[in-house]
Parts: C-alpha cells; structure tokens; sequence
C-alpha cells in the first residue's frame, strides 16, 4: 500500500444551508477511524450534506472542520473541493469514460502533483493490492457493476485521503453483488484510518457497515448515536422503521402506558411520563380469539395488509394499537388473515421496551 | 395503398409511416440531390487535371484552405469560451447576448460583410481607431477573409458547443474537484474530452460554412486573387468567362463538403444521445 | 379507417393546389391580353437611366408593362444563352453581346449610348487623389471592376494604356460594388463610370482620367430570339432611341452613341 503516515483528525460540522425554500442545519462530529452512517429519507438533505462537505458547495453559517483545519467558516475561509483531502464515492461511481481504470485510479494522484509515470506506478499498486490487476486497461464500460464500485473506491483511496465520503455506494447494485460487496466494502472502510462517512437508506447496510449513524429529517439531525442504541431506541418513526420495529407514544404511570394514539397497554418499566415504546414485530403473536396466557396484553385488530419478507410475512394490523406484525406464512394461512379480516394480537410486557421519550 | 401481400420485412420497416411520407420525401430527396449530379453530368472529367492545376484554381484552393482552416481555428479558441459563458454562467440578458450571438447564422452573408465593414472597416468603429494607430486596416487582405469567414462560422460551433455542454453530466467535474484536480485541469482532462463529440461537429459545421462563405468575404475583403479571392469567389468569377474551370472548382468544393459531411457522423450531432 | 383520415384531406389539398393557379393563370391571361409584360435585362450601369425610361415609357405606352432585370453584363449573357424567358438585352460594351450574337441568341444589336471610364473618389478625398497619376502612388488602395465585367474590361485597358504602376487592392464583381466601396470611403479611389459619378452625386468627387488614355464603351442593346413578347420588345427597344430616352440618357452623363 502506497500510503504513508496519514494525520488523521476527527470531522467536525455545525452548520446550515439553504438551497431555496429547502433548509438544512446539522451538527455532528464523525470520529476517525470510525465509520459514520448518515440515515434518513429522500429529501433529507443527505446528498447536501455530502456535497457541503466534500467542498462542492459553501456553508452559509457555522463551521466544518476536519483535525484541527478550518474547511469552511461560513465567511471568508472557504477551501475549495481540489484542495480538501476528501475523497469520494459517487452513487453511480462516475468513472470517466474516456479514460481506462488505470488512468482514472491514477487522476487523483496526477492532479496532486505526481507526474504521469509516477501516477501510474501508484494506480497499478493499488489495483494490486486490490487484486484487480487485470481491469488495468479495461474502460469503465466494460466493467461489471461490482468490478466499478471497486474501481470507484480505489480512485478515491488512491489519493489516500483523510476522509472518505460515500453517496449510497452500494445502491446500484443487485442483491446478490450487494451481499458480496457489503462484506468486502465493511472490510475496507474498517482499514480506513481517516473519517468514514456513508450516506444510505438501507438499514441492512448502517447495521453492518456503521459504528455510529446520524439519523437526518427534514434538514436536522434528529438522533445519533451508536448503532444499538438507535436501534433500541428509535426518536422517531423513520428511525423505527428503519431498524424495523414498532415503535408507540404515550406517557406511563404506574406500569400502564397511555398510547397517544389510542389504547393502552401494561408495561414493565419503571420509567414514569412521556415515553416511546418500541415492540419487535417477531415479539408479538396472533390468536383467532382472545388468548389465554401469559401475555398481560391482548386486543383486537384488523388487518390491513400482508407483506412477504424473506420466508415470513410481515402482518399489516390497524387496532389500538395498530402494529406490524411477523408470522409464518402458515399462520397467515391457518388464521386466514386477509384484509379485513379481524384477530387478537398479544404481547408481553416484558417485551415492550419504554424509554423517555426524547 | 392496396392491400396485396406485403413481406415480414415490409412490414417492419413501413410500420406506422403514413404513406404520404414515402412520396414527399423522394421528391425531397430528388430536389436536394438532383443538382448535384447535374453538376457532375456536366463536369469535364477528361480536362479536370488540367483545370485544376492552373494557377488560378490552385491559388484559389489554397487560399480557402488556409483561410478556412484560420476561421475555424479562432472560432474554436473564441467559441468555447462563449458557448460556456452562455451554458454554465447566468448573467443578466444572457437569452438577448444568445440571440445576438447566434443572428450571423440567419443574417444574410453580404448583411453581415456589410456590418464587418461598419465595425472594421478603414472608417469602422474600431477599425478606424485601429488603422490611426497601427497603419493597419483589415479590408483587403487575407486577415480580413478569415474574419469574415470566422465571423458567420463561429455561431455553428457556439451552437454545438453549447448543447455538448448543457447536456454532459457534470458530475464528472465534481468527481474530479474530489480528486484534487484544479479548474483548469477539470476543463482540459474532463470536460473537453467529455464534450468531444459535440466539440468536433461544431468544427466540422464551422470548417464547412467557413469554405464555403461568399457574400460577407468579398463585401468585407474584396476580391483579390492569391490575397482575398476564396473558391466560391473564383467560381463566380469563372461562370460567365471560363465556365469548365468554374464548374471544376465546384467539384472540388463539393467534394471536399461531402467529405466533411460524411465524417460528421450523426452521433456527433446529438450529444448524449444514442445513434 | 386509418387510410381515409389521411387520404381525403390530402386529395383535398391537391385538388386546390391544381386547380387554383389553373384558375388564376386563366384569370391573368385574360388580363394579359390586355397588358403585356415586357422584360428586359440591363446592365447594372444602367439602373438610374433605364429605371427613369421605363417609367417614361409606361407612361406613354399603358397596355405594356416593362419589368427590368440589372446584373453584370457576363452574367446576363449567360442567362440569355441559357434561354432565360426574355425580351430585350442592353449590355454594357460590345465584347459582351458579340457573345450573345455568337450563341444566336439576339438579334442585330444596336448602339444606343456610350459611356467613359472615370475615377471617382470619396466626397472628403481623404488620400488626397488631385489627378490619375496619383493612383499608382503607394499605399493608395484603389478599386476596379473584375476584368470579366466590361467595367473591369476597361479598366484594364486605361491602366495599360497609362503606363503607370496602378495595383487595385480588389476587382469587384459589378461597378455598382467599386462605387460602393468608394462611397463608403473603404477605398481611396474607384474606377467607375461617368454614369455612375452623376448618380452618386454629392457623395463622391471625379477625378479625370486623361482623354489619351480613356476608354469609352458602346453600349448595345438587342431583341432576344424567340422572345415572348416580340413586338411589344421592339417598341421598348425603339423607345429608348428616341428622343426622351436620349435625353434621359445624356442627364445621367451617357454619351450619344457612336
């Protein structure tokens, strides 16, 4: 590997922008070493992010700073994107097509300084180290998708940066590539001494590749934290979503939780007032009448849609509370849930996870 | 159109065509190209070395090369320039500046030699300013044909280079900021070469239109042999006096215009698009 | 179903694009029998002159219509050899409708003016041009005629016959474009005719070109074989050798013809 001694420092944004009626203002830090999911949905500001980061685009207030450099002020401190040692990974990799994979690895090497031979020199390391020697001469056309996403990350490696942005690098691929590559991408980002910063909409892809994701709504970051932690506790009904649960508000007293939007249910923590509940879908089951047992709660639904994931389906119910629900397609089957069809859904207290609402 | 019995492949290819079309555009076809070939059917084939070699053929040949080749020169220097000007920077006016850029497409050739002459001419706007400093005035002489011709060729390039332009990804500019590549290397390493196709028929349109420029040359620059008599000015020059060097000039300006012409590939034309 | 939408709004506009000018070639030519239409091709030289006799003779002839073509003189020849749908020619020198008479193209041409070659320079005389001398100084940019042209022709003749070192910086391609150029002052000095100098008036100043040198031009005018429009041709070309064209003619600076 052609890198040398890397001064690796942490990423510090606090910042705002605005791009016509669209406001983004966001404040985290992304250590180095470390890699950074930034989470949310489409027109969350996630790409303006990137881009105000990467130097494609000037702050209008606040602070960017990457170690201990000043990137952007906000007034007269601008560092141009040439001059910042960013690198990055674009969603459709935007390899140049005019030239082959050797010279594109080599284009950032050459731009900084190095001569033509020399760049070349450096590429062809890289693509050894890679064990993608025989692209060297191939163009970018007549690479696969996931031989591009590859080439893609050494272009960007190659100029051995101190942080690493990447824009949804696995989103153009097919499932099966993106099994393969999310493996050898984790693998990657955790050599990566410098900040690594990925933006994704995919939960799978935070959990296995973030050590700490940053969730972006409407412009804010609306939770951060390490990856359990969201995932346990989710602020908000995208985070939930996202990580797959349930998730309820309502304010607890007295180990019975007062659902906001409706119901109530008994609760086995001690965490009194406003709170968020989360309930896995796989925690809950569901009973043609009304169940005996264990389960301290149990009401009626309705159900509202069926959805296949994997070899389970996913029960759409709408009740007090309405939940998602997983069950076996034979149980879809057994206690004929169609839409419209009614059934009692239980689960456990100790099931239902209650934190302060944040 | 009767319906006999039509073939697989006429099917295919006739499929949706109102039949009109078929007839209309022959007669096109004809119209456009008939001409060509009557100048053909009357060329002297077994006097054309002949012709060709004679002093004034040669010297007008040569002239319009040069010249020609001057005109595209600084209508690719200046043109980019303009063509990103008006593609990439919004500026107050920039439809009007478009407009006015792209009128010597419409005006007519001697209009524009014409306007050269008020702008340029020995008694110009700036021409007279120049000619008090410097002694030097462009009517009359070979400078003053390339700028004639650079003057109703740069608009074609401009066009070009302005959808070329307006219609690549420039993304690829920002994946090359990323890597560390200055302005000016963004320009020369990416865009130019991605804009490449569009860049060429833009030079090409200019090369043509350039040869082949009449009125504003010989209103602005006069007609001059060996300093400012182009071929199209010896061919008019020719027609009534010596009609078989006339028409051999001809011949030799249309092949040179279907060579540029083929070499224009469709694709070049369409930037971002498919063949 | 698909065919009829298409084709009855085609035949429909055939239909009109045929019948239409039948009808109104039919409504015209009635008309024409009452006005002919005589066309005439002329010298460019000509323009003021004959532009003012065909009025004159409109005027004194009602039931004919005169419509005049101006160009370069060679180029009129050829469109007459091409068999151009004219009546009358009127060339500027002889040479020219020799070539015409050689193509049988005209009939027997007759002399109706002469005209000279003159210098004309712009109205300030900025390079100062006091005689035809001057014109070989250097630096001076004069215009002729291309040598094709009988205006370029002459030119050649004076410039050969002075004996002076004169280089035009351009031979353009009919004297109205050298007067052109002298009245816009992008030339110091033109050679045009005397004609030309009239109608230019205030705009330009003549400087003469000595009589040993000058060159005087016949200018011919012809009835094209198998005109269209014969007889009405002859009473143009009759006109204008009578008295009010002349006088027409001698305003704007033609001589009588010789």
């Amino acid at each position: 590997m052609t890198s040398g001694a890397q001064s690796v420092g942490d990423l510090d944004i606090d910042m705002r922008v605005t791009r016509g009626e669209f406001e983004l203002s966001a404040a985290l830090t992304a250590k180095a070493g470390q890699v950074t999911a930034i989470v949310g949905p489409n027109g969350s500001g996630k790409s303006t992010l990137l881009r105000v980061i990467a130097g494609l685009e000037p702050i209008q207030e606040g602070h960017l700073q990457l170690g201990d450099r000043v990137l952007d002020d906000g007034r007269t401190t601008f560092v141009p994107a040439e001059k910042r040692p960013i690198g990055m990974v674009f969603q459709d990799y935007l390899l140049f097509p005019h030239l082959n994979v050797l010279d594109n690895i080599a284009f950032g090497v050459q731009s900084r300084g190095a001569t033509r031979q020399a760049a070349r020199k450096a590429g062809r390391e890289w693509l050894a180290d890679f064990d993608l020697s025989g692209l060297a001469s191939r163009r970018p056309a007549q690479l696969s998708g996931g031989q591009a996403q590859r080439v893609a990350l050494l272009r960007a490696l190659a100029t051995t940066p101190e942080a690493l942005l990447l824009d949804e690098p696995l989103a153009a691929l097919d499932a099966g590539t993106k099994t393969r590559m999310r493996g050898e991408l984790s693998r990657r980002l955790t050599e990566f001494p410098g900040v690594a910063l990925l933006v994704t909409h995919e939960p799978l892809e935070a959990l296995v590749l973030a050590d700490h994701i940053c969730v972006l709504e409407g412009g804010r970051v609306v939770q951060s934290g390490s990856v359990e932690d969201v995932a346990a506790r989710p602020a908000s009904d995208y985070v939930a979503a996202l990580m797959g649960v349930n998730l309820l508000r309502g304010s607890t007293r007295e180990g019975r939780m007062r659902l906001d939007a409706g119901g109530e249910l008994i609760v086995a923590s001690s965490v009194e007032g406003r709170v968020f509940a989360t309930i896995r879908p796989s925690a809950v089951t569901v009973h043609q009448h009304r169940p005996e047992g264990s389960a301290r709660n149990s009401w009626k639904a309705r159900v509202e849609g069926l959805e296949e994931i994997g070899d389970r389906v996913r029960v759409v119910f709408a009740g007090e509370p309405g939940l998602l629900v997983d069950v076996t397609a034979t149980s879809v089957a057994t206690l004929g849930l169609v839409p419209g069809a009614s059934a009692w859904l239980a689960v456990k207290a100790t099931e239902i996870d209650v934190y302060p609402a944040p | 159109m009767t319906t006999g019995v039509m073939t697989r492949r006429d099917r295919r290819r006739t499929h949706r065509t109102p039949w009109i079309i078929i007839p209309l555009a022959i007669v096109a076809m004809l119209f456009l190209v008939i001409p060509l070939f009557g100048l053909l059917a009357d060329t002297p084939w077994t006097r054309l070395p002949d012709l060709l070699t004679r002093e004034v053929t040669v010297t007008a040949l040569r002239l319009s090369l040069i010249t020609s080749l001057a005109a595209t020169g600084i209508a690719v220097v200046f043109g980019v320039p303009l063509a990103w000007l008006l593609a990439r920077i919004d500026f107050p006016g920039r439809p009007v500046v478009r407009a006015l850029v792209l009128l010597p497409l419409v005006l007519p050739p001697v209009v524009g030699g014409t306007a050269l002459l008020t702008a340029l001419g020995r008694r110009g706007i700036i021409g007279q300013p120049l000619e008090e400093l410097t002694g030097f005035s462009l009517p009359f002489t070979t400078a003053g044909v390339v700028l004639a011709e650079a003057f109703v060729a740069m608009p074609f390039l401009v066009l070009t280079v302005e959808g070329a332009l307006r219609g690549m990804d420039r993304r690829f500019e920002d994946a090359a900021m990323t890597l560390g590549a200055s302005r000016m290397r963004v320009l020369t390493r990416v865009t130019l070469p991605l804009i490449a196709p569009g860049l060429i028929a833009g030079a090409l349109l200019a090369w043509a239109r350039a040869l082949g420029e009449f009125g504003a040359t010989i209103t602005f620059a006069g007609n001059f042999p060996g300093r400012t008599q182009t071929m199209p000015l010896a061919i008019y020059t020719l027609l009534d006096t010596d009609r078989d060097a006339a028409i051999a000039l001809s011949v030799v300006l249309l092949a040179t215009c279907i060579f540029i012409l083929l070499i224009l590939r469709d694709q070049w034309l369409h930037p971002g698009g498919r063949r | 179903m698909r065919r009829s939408r298409v084709l009855f709004p085609v035949t429909r506009a055939a239909a009109i694009m045929i019948v239409l000018p039948a009808v109104m070639t039919t409504a015209c030519a009635q008309q024409d029998d009452d006005v002919a239409t005589v066309t005439v091709l002329a010298a460019a030289s000509l323009t003021e002159s004959f532009t003012e006799i065909r009025e004159a003779f409109q005027e004194a002839n009602p039931d004919i219509e005169v419509e005049i073509s101006f160009g370069p003189s060679s180029g009129l020849v050829s469109q007459v050899l091409e068999g151009v749908d004219a009546d009358v020619l009127a060339t500027a020198n002889t040479a020219t409708m020799e070539q015409a008479v050689q193509g049988g193209s005209v009939q027997q041409p007759v002399m109706f003016a002469t005209n000279s070659l003159t210098v004309a320079v712009p109205a300030g005389n900025p390079a100062g041009i006091d005689d035809f001398a001057d014109l070989a100084r250097p630096g001076v940019l004069v215009a002729v005629c291309d040598p094709r042209v009988p205006c370029g022709d002459a030119a050649q003749q004076v410039m050969a016959a002075s004996g002076l070192p004169i280089e035009p910086v351009t031979y353009e391609l009919d004297v109205k474009a050298v007067l052109a150029k002298v009245i816009l002052d992008e030339v110091d000095a033109g050679m045009v005719y005397v004609t030309d100098v009239v109608a230019a008036g205030s705009r330009v100043r003549e400087v003469m070109i000595p009589a040993d040198m000058s060159e005087s031009l016949s200018y011919p005018i012809a009835s094209i074989v198998d005109a269209p429009q014969d007889g009405a041709g002859q009473r143009f070309i009759d006109f204008v050798l009578g008295e009010q064209a002349q006088s027409i003619l001698a305003a704007d600076g033609f001589g009588p013809a010789s």
